[in-house]
């Protein structure tokens, strides 16, 4: 059983860092800001939510737990405004783009 | 976890250097928020939690969102620097455009190189005394820790960096504190006075500057921008509540009142950004909320002595609850510090030198403020906001 959960776990947070480092090679190889929020956004949430759910057998308590989910949550909504912030700001900036 | 300690060195080391070798600026505080952050990470590896939630939040966060600050001001300065008296200008191209000037400094790259070698030489040597000076160092006279650890039921307080900083080492946080105080005067009198008539006109030529740079760091629109609004107004409160929670985690567990207090200035940073102005608008009271850490934590020091006591040593059983109360006292200054030093650096336009521009925007903005979101100009339109908020 325990090498089981052992296994998913692996599997979650191998796949998880695997979106980061998608996330983050978009970032760079990407050719403007639109898509690079593309990249960013879209692989790094992906990511963080199997990292995060490959961590939580890991929780000593149900405190901690809810502390990671606390996280995930925050990470979320931080990262889909600043998305919007950056975009609506190009957006203002360069209305044809 | 050894491999990961080495990552964590190498990638520190490419940040710092990635401080130092970009040409631009934006990029070298971008990549000094990181080494900020790998700081952290360093510290907790190192296991001292106090020193890593600290440098992520004061040396990454705070000293990163004011180096950006700074930057965005600079960059709009230049940008209307026609208007300016050549000395800013002169300060303005020194700051902006540093590594340009050093390049013209330099005769030819030879010279450079040779520059280079001399300091990487310099570099080397002090590296190799100082790891000589730490093979060679004498055991410690004194087991502090374990003083520590003697001292810790006595002490009022569980958790030791908490006992050493507000109990055993009182007199250097009080100190450390009375710093943080003068610091933030100096910087609330380094503010742009906008009373004397031949000031006038770079005064506002900086409001107008600062005003600008807030319209880039985010839209024009703050205040009004609705998702940005209410996304505030969730996390602030959260951010208040971690930071009372880590003032009361101070004392069994790491945490404090420097770290909450850069919570709370977090948080008005936050607000800030967002378009609230909120410090400004209650002058007195912030600079009363300024110095009441350091008159609260002096009272206590010094009324302990009509009891016979000396100064700053607190009363048997009472140590406890007085040093609860000082770091809650404390939190909320340095919260307000910290902020005040973002809010109110030189060019912004904030009170008092603004005040009458506020008045005038606010009569303005009374007319304009139904326009739609968006097309309004950057000029005063946060403060505008702030006023009707």
């Amino acid at each position: 059983m325990s090498l089981l959960l052992t296994i998913v776990q692996t599997i979650l947070i191998g796949t998880g860092v695997l979106f980061f480092l998608v996330g983050s090679i978009g970032l760079l190889r990407f050719p403007d800001t639109y898509t690079r929020i593309h990249a960013l956004t879209k692989a790094d949430n992906l990511g963080l939510g199997m990292l995060v759910v490959g961590l939580l057998p890991f929780a000593n308590s149900p405190q901690q737990a809810l502390k990671i989910l606390l996280c995930w949550v925050l990470i979320l909504a931080a990262s889909s405004v600043s998305a919007y912030l950056v975009a609506n700001k190009l957006q203002n900036e360069e209305p044809d783009a | 976890m050894i491999a990961f300690d080495i990552l964590l060195g190498l990638g520190m080391l490419l940040a710092a250097a990635g401080v130092f070798w970009s040409a631009d600026l934006f990029r070298a505080i971008v990549m000094f928020v990181v080494f900020g952050v790998l700081l952290a990470l360093a510290w907790l590896r190192l296991q001292a939690p106090d020193l890593a939630l600290a440098e992520a939040a004061i040396g990454a966060g705070l000293t990163g969102v004011l180096l950006l600050d700074t930057l965005s001001v600079l960059r709009a300065k230049k940008t209307a620097a026609g208007k300016l008296p050549p000395v800013d200008q002169q300060l303005l191209n020194t700051f902006t455009s540093t590594r340009a000037c050093a390049a013209q400094n330099n005769h030819g790259k030879g010279h450079e190189n040779l520059r280079f070698l001399a300091v990487g030489l310099l570099s080397l040597g002090i590296l190799i005394a100082l790891q000589a000076a730490l093979f060679m160092r004498p055991e410690a006279a004194v087991n502090l820790p374990s003083m520590v650890a003697e001292g810790i039921p006595d002490a009022g307080i569980e958790h030791p960096i908490t006992a050493v900083l507000l109990n055993f080492r009182s007199y250097d946080t009080l100190l450390e504190v009375a710093v943080l105080l003068v610091a933030v005067i100096i910087g609330l009198s380094l503010r742009i006075p906008s009373n004397s008539n031949e000031q006038q006109a770079p005064s506002s030529a900086l409001i107008g500057a600062r005003q600008a740079a807030y319209a880039g760091v985010i839209s024009e629109d703050g205040g009004n921008d609705p998702i940005l609004r209410n996304f505030t107004q969730r996390l602030i409160p959260l951010v208040l509540v971690t930071g009372g929670y880590i003032l009361w985690a101070g004392s069994t567990m790491p945490g404090g009142a420097f770290q909450a207090g850069a919570l709370i200035a977090a948080a008005g940073v936050i607000a800030r950004l967002a378009g609230y102005n909120i410090a400004s608008r209650v002058d007195q009271l912030l600079r009363f909320g300024l110095v009441l850490g350091f008159l609260v934590f002096l009272t206590v020091a010094a009324s302990v002595m009509f009891g016979g006591r000396p100064f700053l040593n607190y009363p048997d059983g009472w140590a406890g609850s007085l040093i609860f109360f000082i770091e809650a006292m404390l939190t909320f200054s340095i919260g307000l510090t910290l902020l005040s030093l973002f809010v109110h650096s030189p060019g912004d336009g904030a009170e008092p030198n603004a005040k009458s521009s506020q008045r005038s925007v606010k009569s303005g903005s009374t007319v304009g403020s139904d326009n739609g979101v968006g097309n309004r100009p950057p000029g005063n339109s946060g403060k505008a906001e702030a006023d009707h908020d």
